[in-house]
Formats: C-alpha cells, structure tokens, sequence
C-alpha cells in the first residue's frame, strides 16, 4: 500500500462530476454484465445452451424426416431456452439482496426504479440473444440433418412464428424477473418459478369450475399456444395470451416494484 | 459538506436513530464513534438514501444523495465491506461500478495497486478473500470515482496494524487536499490519531460532539470531601459545572477555584487535583451501560464542550 500521490480533486471538480445522471444505456450495459460475469451465470448460460444443443441432437436422431426440418427445430429449440434462461433473470433480481450488492448497486443509482428497469431491459436482451442462438443452431439442426436420416427442407418460417417465438422467450423471462422481483430470495423464487405454474396448470385443468381460469389465465396453457405450430392463432388466444401476462407478469412485477422501493437495504 | 440535522429512525417500537445532529466540513476527518448498535449504520445509510428515516434531514451539500445524477463521483461510500458478490472477482467487482460511474478501468488497475490487490489477488473471487482484503477492495471502491467525500463504516475492521497506519495516512491526506471524511468505529484508538472532530453516540443519541481541541483541551478538576452534601452547595454557590460519582466530584475548572469556593464554605476536602480530560476514558465513560450518573456527566461534558 504505496504513499497516496494521485491528487484528490478540488471538491469543485467532484461536485461537477456527478451532476450528470449515468445513463439508461450504461445501466443495462452493466446489469447485462452482472447477469454473465460471475460463474454461477457464465455456468447456467454454458448449461443452457449444452442443453437446448442435446435436445435438438435427440430430436434429430429420433425424430422423422417432418421433425428434421428447420421450422420444427427452432419450436423444439424455444422450450429448454424458454424454460431455464429465466433463471437468469431471476437470479439478477434476487442475487443483489442475497449477496448485499444492493448496498453498492443503490448507492451508486438511488434511484431504485431505474436499477430495476435496467435489470429488466437486460433480461429482454438475453432472451432476443436466446431467439438468435435457437435460430443458429437450429439452422445447423437442419443443415447436418440428412445425416441423421431422412429429412424436409422446410425453411420456410413466417415474421409472425418468429414474433411468437420471441413473445413465448420473452413472456418466460419476465415471468421469471417478476417473481424474483417480489420475493427477493434466489431458492425461493427459482423453486417457485417451476412448481407454481404447474401446479396453477393441474389445479386449474383437473378442476372443472376452473377451466376457465386456465383459458385465460395459465401459462402453461395460453402461452404453449405461441410455439405450437400446429396451433393457428386467433383474437381470442392474443386476449387469453395477455391476460395471463397481466396476471403472471405485471401483477407480481409491480408488487416487487413497490416492495423494492420501500425496503429497508442492509 | 455533509449535514445531519436532527436524524431520527425508528424500526417498529426500537428507536436506531434518536435525534442526531452534525456537520462535516471540507478538510476534515470525522470520527463517529460509539458502540455496536449505537446507532452509527443507520446514520450513515439514511446519509446515502437506502434507508428512508423517519425524521430529520441527511444532507449532501445541501441536498439529498439521491438528487445527485451520479452520486460516486461526488461521495465515496463504503457500508459494509462484506456486502460483494462472492463469486466475482475483485478486479471485476472494481469494473462493474468504474463502468457505471463512467471511468476509464485504468483507475482500476491505479487503485488495485494501491490497496495491494493488484497482480494474483485481484483475480480471485471475492468469497475467497479475507476480511482485509475485503476491507481493501471496499476503499479502493469508494476511491473509484475520485470523490471529494469520503463515508466509510468500521473501515479498519479487519486490517492488519500496518494496513490501520496506511488507512489514516490516506484519509488523512484526502482531507487535507480539502476533501470531507466521515468514518465510524467501535474503537475510538483508531480514529483518534486521525479524526479532527469526534461524534460519539450511544443508543441512537450523539452524547457528545466536538473537535478533538474542544474535547481535550479543557481543564477539569477531581474533588472530595468528607461532606459531600456541604461541598455540592458551596460548588452550587460558585455557579460551578459538575458532575457527581458517589462522593467523588468532577467540576470543570481550574483546582484553584474549586479549592477558594470549597475554603469559602470551610467544607474539608479529602483530595483535589487538576485532570486532563482523557478521551479514551471520556468515551466508555459515555458508551458503557451503567448510565444514571454517566448521562448527567454526558451532558456536562457537552456543556463544556458547546
């Protein structure tokens, strides 16, 4: 610990350093490295993509020659990306509160909404990436196909499959940020985020004064409608789409929100 | 300049917080002093807005922190050196907030340096350092954005003698370029060499502020009688201030007059000498628990010391 000789600013200079807000761009930029630069993420990025390459390695050898094609592995695709990228997103807004970064992270932005619009912004961009990784390799899926056996050269996919693609990734993940959002516990939420669904998904379809709630209301039903191609979407399945996001989404989002704004940081 | 204007905290029915008032000027160091729990934490985080208090003012030149765009760059904060993500390493942990406060990462090598993280250290992850490295890394962080105030909470904790005698030499140095520190401690010998003015709290209450001239530089005088009730009267009657401990009484002023108003009663003293106020004494004195007769000697002192 050498002699300090870096001189320390005239308290002016400081004062005038920190006038200008830090802004948006740089606040996603950082939460989108917090979300990859520790092993726990760099791991679960590596694991998730290991995985989603297997399960399309499994549906080229068992598959026929309709699951071969490109359109069908990019749906095959969505589902492991869709399922376990969101923990991602739930460990950025939880993983501040469990490891006490928050201390640093709202002392440098008190702002406490911004952090977390900025953590949000960042959980979108990793399921767009998620949406262009399932493109790639769904792509080279189809490409080294014809080794696996017979296959369709079907290439053909639709701006609007894309779209439901990306809504399907992108609904997932924020459900994910959501819940972390509200619960503020890493085990808790991720445990959640799996069993609640399903359970909603069960209860909702097994009870028949309920099936209504699960029309509109489960994920794991309305949400399924988005990547599967043999499922042509209509007004009300948009509705029923929706009103689940409402529910799943906004709903535990904007109770974290509030409860993030308020809570005490030690 | 820092500003603190009658702070109070409540959680539920426990008061943190109770009132606390004061300032910190450029080109001094401020020792915040009293025990665990007394209330210095929470002080210091409604000072950087992440706990909301339930009165009173936390001012940073004369605003709100949070009015502030980019507020490391004005106040470097270290709360709890603890409080990192584990599983980053230190060089990445400098990285992430030089990123955010919009500084180029030569600083963080400048800084790893430094504190003597730089070279193998700063490529471990931060759950494998000790407590002093942590310590470490935490003023280098609060140093990132080259801030012209320092807040730093039992920054000594877990630093080894040498690296104690480092630390004040740089916080001493930051305020004599004109800069403000406010450091906490449990233990008031490792901010005495350094500190300018003390705040010492206990149970939420600042007992007693000053600078450290104010605080040591008055003379008191020690006194007993073999009639204790006669030789309260006679310092009553001398309009004298004291403080009472069983028989024995402590007056601030010199022996000389407390020894004349004593002879003018004919009250027979038992002892009388001359004592220096004696910091280290003056603050367990202030922060130990038995209070009773130590909050009347508290408030005395800070008569003496207003």
């Amino acid at each position: 610990m050498s002699a300090v000789t870096a001189p320390i600013p005239a308290p002016a200079r400081s004062i005038r350093n920190a006038e200008a807000s830090i802004p948006m761009r740089t606040l996603v930029e950082v939460e989108l490295r917090k979300m990859v630069d520790t092993r726990a993420g760099r791991w679960l990025l590596i694991g998730v993509g290991a995985i989603t390459v297997l399960v399309l390695g499994v549906a080229l050898i068992t598959g026929d020659s309709g699951t071969r094609s490109f359109t069908n592995l990019l749906a095959v695709a969505q589902l492991p990306l869709a399922i376990l990228l969101p923990v991602l997103g739930i460990l950025a807004a939880t993983s501040e509160w469990t490891q006490r970064t928050v201390l640093t992270t709202f002392s440098l932005v008190p702002t406490r909404s911004r952090v977390l619009t900025a953590k949000v912004a960042a959980a979108l961009l990793i399921s767009l990436g998620a949406i262009v990784f399932s493109l790639i390799v769904a792509a080279i899926g189809a490409i080294v196909a014809p080794i696996f056996g017979p296959a369709d050269s079907d290439w053909g996919i639709g701006i609007s499959t894309l779209g439901q693609d990306v809504v399907y990734q992108v609904f997932q993940m924020l459900l994910g940020v959501a819940l972390g959002t509200l619960l503020l516990n890493s085990a808790l939420a991720i445990v959640l985020n799996f069993v609640l669904p399903t359970i909603w998904s069960g209860l909702t379809g097994s009870i028949t004064s309920l099936h209504d709630v699960q029309k509109w209301l489960d994920p794991g039903t309305t949400w399924m409608h988005l990547v599967d191609p043999d499922f042509t979407m209509a007004g009300q399945a948009w509705g029923q789409i929706l009103t689940t996001a409402l529910f799943w989404i906004a709903l535990p989002l904007g109770l974290g929100l509030a409860r993030v704004l308020r809570k005490e940081v030690d | 300049m820092i500003e603190i204007s009658h702070l109070t905290k409540r959680f539920g029915d426990h008061v943190a917080v109770d009132d606390i008032s004061f300032r910190c000027e450029p080109g001094t160091v401020t020792g915040f002093l009293g025990p665990n729990g007394a209330g210095k934490s929470t002080t210091m985080r409604a000072l950087v807005g992440l706990t909301i208090p339930t009165s009173g003012k936390a001012l940073v030149d004369g605003k709100p922190y949070r009015a502030m765009g980019n507020p490391g760059r004005r106040m470097g904060v270290l709360l709890d050196a603890s409080a990192q993500h584990a599983g980053r390493t230190g060089r990445e942990t400098l990285a992430l907030s030089a990123r955010m406060l919009g500084i180029p990462t030569s600083r963080v090598d400048e800084l790893l340096e430094r504190v003597q993280l730089a070279g193998a250290a700063e490529k471990k992850r931060v759950g494998d350092y000790s407590l002093g490295m942590r310590q470490r890394l935490g003023i280098a962080h609060a140093l990132l954005g080259d801030p012209g105030i320092l807040v730093l909470d039992e920054p000594a904790n877990g630093l080894d003698p040498e690296g104690i005698r480092w630390m004040r030499g740089l916080l001493r140095d930051f305020a004599d370029r004109g800069g403000i520190v406010l450091l906490s401690s449990h233990l008031l010998s490792e901010v005495e060499a350094v500190a300018d003015q003390f705040v010492i709290v206990s149970h939420g209450r600042v007992q007693l502020s000053g600078t450290k001239q104010e605080l040591l530089g008055g003379t008191s005088t020690i006194v007993r009688s073999i009639d204790p009730a006669g030789l309260e009267h006679a310092l009553r009657q001398a309009d004298l201030t004291f403080s009472a401990a069983h028989d024995e009484f402590t007056v601030s002023a010199d022996p000389v007059d407390v020894g004349r108003a004593a002879a003018g009663a004919g009250v027979v003293l038992t002892e009388l000498r001359a004592h220096g106020a004696d910091l280290e004494q003056l603050f367990l004195d202030l922060t130990s628990d038995h209070k009773g007769d130590t909050a009347q000697h508290a408030q005395t002192r800070q008569e003496v010391a207003a």
